[in-house]
């Protein structure tokens, strides 16, 4: 039984996608072959000049846009049917890709020369982008696909691949749909994994850690999903709920990557917090000291929430196991947009965990959110003061670079007019309320204004783009304009970018398009 | 009875019925060997590998098999826990072995390339207080040819942790740790050198295997071509050995004028090897066939069923085509180079491009 897993652009280039390297160790588990092909690296790895800015997740909107992506994939087809021959080269009787919204077109068109080459192969996709059943039409409608993994992949996969190699009934493998003549057939809902325990290593095989951005860290998930449901986020909508493996596993997995990468430097949590369970976490701690896996060189880092359980002893133990540093998702210094927003912890507490982590050696990066739908200038104003107060004691600042963006699938999203959002809004980015008083450039002039204050108070700003903070802005300000049909002001912005970053392929093309067709009708 | 006495009268009772040939027999195996596959952070040269198997799931075996074998499991002396794939780096690896140390009677054996074998392995493993007897199988001891051996990067781990388990066995006499040393046409010549290293650590013995040969590809990596080489370096660590107090079990030599009289194999009476899809086999060596413990009721229904009689007749009548071929049953059979690979799985034009030039 043969298979290859493929990941399409665009994804993150910091270390090897996850869900790939997952699903690896799932398939290998099952005694299955695997070949994993990250070709979202290997774009990246050998973009030109003209597309060097595409993996900047700020300009990410490029991968959403059918006509961009098949016309970027058409001029470098070349490149790309060599990569399809070495995902054929072993023969697979199957392909299967993980994508969400980012790789969609991405991945349309690669199983589309996957199958042009042979239709007998069969294609599956999986993730999360399939939570929304219009998703899964689209993806029947558009592309190739035979089938499509819903939910949890680890047991499906492997089931399905069983079945396709044996009789291929796959009417018996539940957690799938497929098509049958103009109907989409859904199997049974598979059940999630109840202990994550179970689940195998990942597999870094084919995708070595030393291929990446960053290769000094080992990255792991240690959870799924997330003991909060903050309204401005999709985790909870997907996987219900929060499962966790235990400490010795973990320790147990960390061990076994070190081998493998002796000169990986540190660990890098990728859990959405990785102190929901604080008992957990200090009987990791202990297992950390007691059997160090770096030696003395122990260094790992990891997302955590304001859990009033983390007292300056448990700091202090996670210190000394070898975290450099935590980072919490603090967003406002509001309880009111806190409480808004379903986080559910009180202002009071992340003051205080933030001076003891301080205090026993921990360095703390905050991340924050301005202009969730009812934040007041008022409540930023308590954003600002939260910044002035505890900033000596943070690390490092994180504001973020979409403001507030609304995700897919997250409360706020689907529940738009309980935050008096304006509808239909058709733009993530560029959403505004119905009184006109939150837009994008309000919270933009927030987000500028607090950068000020924390610059003014000495703490240290994460400027959060990968290209650089006028870049980012001239350039989501010039689609802003245009999404606005504000097309004087969007050449203006777009103007401004091409000063900066002259060969955009995508800023050039539609700064072109706009001055031909506005500027001619004008 | 107790459990103890269940394993003694069991052992009494086989060796008595393998004594009276009998192809019948009322005693269970004296060991049993549960292969559990494993992913694997080498690439020796000389592995089966890349054969695909499913990875070892306890739960599984416990729904499938566990009723069925526990006659067995309560009576074995030994419980050889193996198969390919490093069992160390299964994320149930703690739970594995401690689910097989309630058979606290039966020493424990299984095989390592030392890499997973961390400190922590290591206090849980004597913290079990159970008899273990560990294989570590680094196939040398310097840098380099570890490294040409297992295509991994592991030396610095390896060298870590036996430090730490050979440190930490003196304060136990429950733990044996044996080195393995698997002699292949790349390593031949560091084996006086690995039973120095023995012997700086405490190893309670050394153990050379010949390579078996899996692949055409690997034909090479065969001592056969190098039998010349190989007798001399089996004789420098044999005088090695004995200055240096160190225990070496070595193979028979190539060409040698006389060899031990050929001996009727014993396994198919005292062992038996069950791998996770319930087939039982005899031996590692052994051929294509096989029985499965599945549709089965009781594991008597196999251990007497028509595999194993059939093979106890053979080797009782001296016609079983094992002795051919298998250097543990026949040693003078090493000198023949059909002795050196697996056959199973394999059609007659393969095995014969395997004897090509040999």
């Amino acid at each position: 039984m043969r298979i290859s897993l493929v990941k399409c652009p665009v994804w993150g280039t910091r270390e090897p996608p996850l869900a790939l390297a997952q699903l690896s160790g799932d398939l290998k588990t099952a005694g299955i072959e695997v070949k994993s092909f990250d070709l979202n690296n290997y774009l990246y790895k050998n973009r030109d000049m003209s597309f060097t800015n595409l993996w900047a997740w700020e300009q990410v909107s490029f991968w959403y846009q059918k006509k961009e992506v098949f016309d970027f994939f058409d001029s470098i087809l070349p490149k790309l049917e060599s990569y399809v021959d070495d995902i054929l080269e072993n023969d697979p009787r199957i392909v299967g890709f993980s994508l969400e919204s980012s790789s969609f077109y991405a991945t349309v068109y690669i199983s589309g020369l996957i199958k042009k080459r042979n239709k007998n192969i069969k294609i599956f996709f999986g993730g999360q982008f399939f939570y929304d059943r219009r998703n899964i039409e689209r993806c029947f409608e558009e592309s190739k696909v035979d089938y499509i993994l819903l939910g949890e992949g680890d047991v499906t996969v492997c089931e399905l691949v069983k079945i396709l190699y044996k009789d291929g009934d796959v009417s018996s493998c539940d957690g799938i749909c497929y098509k049958d003549g103009n109907k989409i057939v859904f199997t049974k809902q598979r059940e999630m994994l109840k202990n994550l325990d179970n689940l195998p290593f990942l597999d870094f095989t084919d995708m070595s850690l030393n291929d990446y951005d960053d290769n000094e860290h080992l990255p792991l998930m240690t959870s799924r999903g997330c003991v909060w449901a903050c309204k401005f986020c999709s985790t909870h909508s997907f996987w219900h709920g929060y499962r966790q493996m235990c400490a010795e596993r973990i320790h147990q997995e960390i061990a076994y990557h070190k081998i493998a990468y002796p000169t990986a430097g540190h660990i890098d949590f990728q859990d959405l917090e990785f102190n929901a369970d604080v008992n957990r976490l200090k009987e990791f701690c202990r297992l950390m000291i007691k059997y160090p896996p770096f030696g003395s060189k122990q260094y790992w880092l990891s997302n955590a929430i304001v859990n009033p359980l983390m007292t300056k002893d448990v700091l202090a133990l996670v210190k000394e196991s070898g975290c450099k540093k935590l980072i919490f998702g603090i967003e406002s210094g509001s309880q009111k947009v806190l409480d808004s927003m379903g986080k559910k912890y009180r202002v009071q507490d992340a003051k205080r965990i933030i001076k003891d982590a301080y205090d026993v050696g921990l360095k703390v990066t905050t991340n924050f959110m301005f202009g969730f739908p009812g934040e007041t200038e008022e409540d930023f104003n308590e954003t600002l003061s939260f910044v002035k107060e505890v900033g000596k004691y943070i690390e490092r600042v994180y504001p973020s670079r979409t403001y507030f963006a609304m995700e897919e699938f997250s409360y706020v999203y689907d529940n738009p007019e309980e935050f008096n959002i304006k509808t239909p809004f058709n733009h993530h980015l560029y959403w505004q309320t119905k009184d006109g008083v939150n837009t994008y450039p309000v919270r933009l002039k927030r987000c500028q204004k607090f950068e000020e204050v924390c610059k003014d108070n000495g703490v240290n700003v994460d400027c959060g783009v990968k290209t650089a903070v006028l870049m980012d802005e001239y350039f989501n300000l010039g689609f802003y304009y245009d999404h606005e049909r504000q097309y004087d002001r969007a050449l203006e912005y777009f103007e401004k970018y091409l000063e900066l970053d002259s060969q955009n392929e995508i800023i050039k093309r539609r700064f072109n398009e706009i001055k031909g067709t506005h500027h001619a009708r004008k | 009875m107790n459990k103890e006495n269940l394993v003694e009268a069991n052992r009494n009772l086989n060796f008595l019925e393998y004594e009276q040939k009998k192809v019948v027999l009322e005693s269970y195996p004296t060991s049993i060997f549960v292969q559990i596959d494993a992913p694997c952070n080498q690439d020796c040269l000389f592995c089966s590998r890349p054969e695909s198997y499913p990875y070892f799931n306890l739960e599984e075996f416990k729904s499938k098999y566990e009723r069925k074998l526990m006659p067995v499991l309560e009576r074995v002396e030994r419980i050889n826990i193996t198969g390919s794939g490093e069992l160390l780096s299964l994320p149930e690896a703690k739970k594995n072995l401690e689910y097989f140390n309630q058979f606290s009677y039966a020493e424990k054996m299984f095989a390592t390339n030392g890499s997973t074998l961390t400190p922590k392995m290591a206090d849980s493993i004597i913290e079990s207080n159970n008899r273990y007897l560990i294989h570590i199988s680094m196939h040398s001891c310097d840098p380099i040819t570890h490294k040409i051996m297992t295509k991994s990067n592991t030396y610095g781990a390896v060298m870590q942790n036996v430090d730490y388990i050979m440190k930490a066995k003196k304060n136990t006499d429950k733990l044996r740790v044996n080195f393995i040393f698997v002699a292949t046409t790349e390593n031949i010549e560091k084996l006086p050198d690995y039973v120095k290293f023995a012997a700086e650590k405490g190893a309670d013995n050394v153990v050379v295997y010949y390579n078996f040969v899996y692949r055409l590809d690997q034909k090479y990596l065969s001592t056969y071509f190098a039998k010349d080489k190989t007798n001399e370096m089996f004789d420098k660590a044999w005088q090695l050995s004995k200055q240096l107090n160190v225990n070496l079990q070595l193979p028979q030599r190539y060409n040698q004028k006389e060899y031990p009289s050929e001996s009727m194999c014993r396994e198919a009476w005292t062992q038996l090897m069950i791998n996770p899809s319930g087939d039982i086999i005899t031996c590692d060596a052994a051929g294509d066939q096989r029985e499965t413990i599945l549709d089965k009721e009781t594991f008597m229904d196999v251990w007497n069923g028509k595999y194993f009689v059939e093979i106890r007749k053979k080797l009782l009548n001296g016609n079983s085509a094992c002795s051919n071929f298998c250097i543990r049953a026949n040693q003078a059979s090493l000198n023949k180079f059909n002795s050196h690979f697996i056959t199973r799985g394999k059609s007659k034009e393969e095995i014969d491009k395997f004897m090509e030039n040999a």
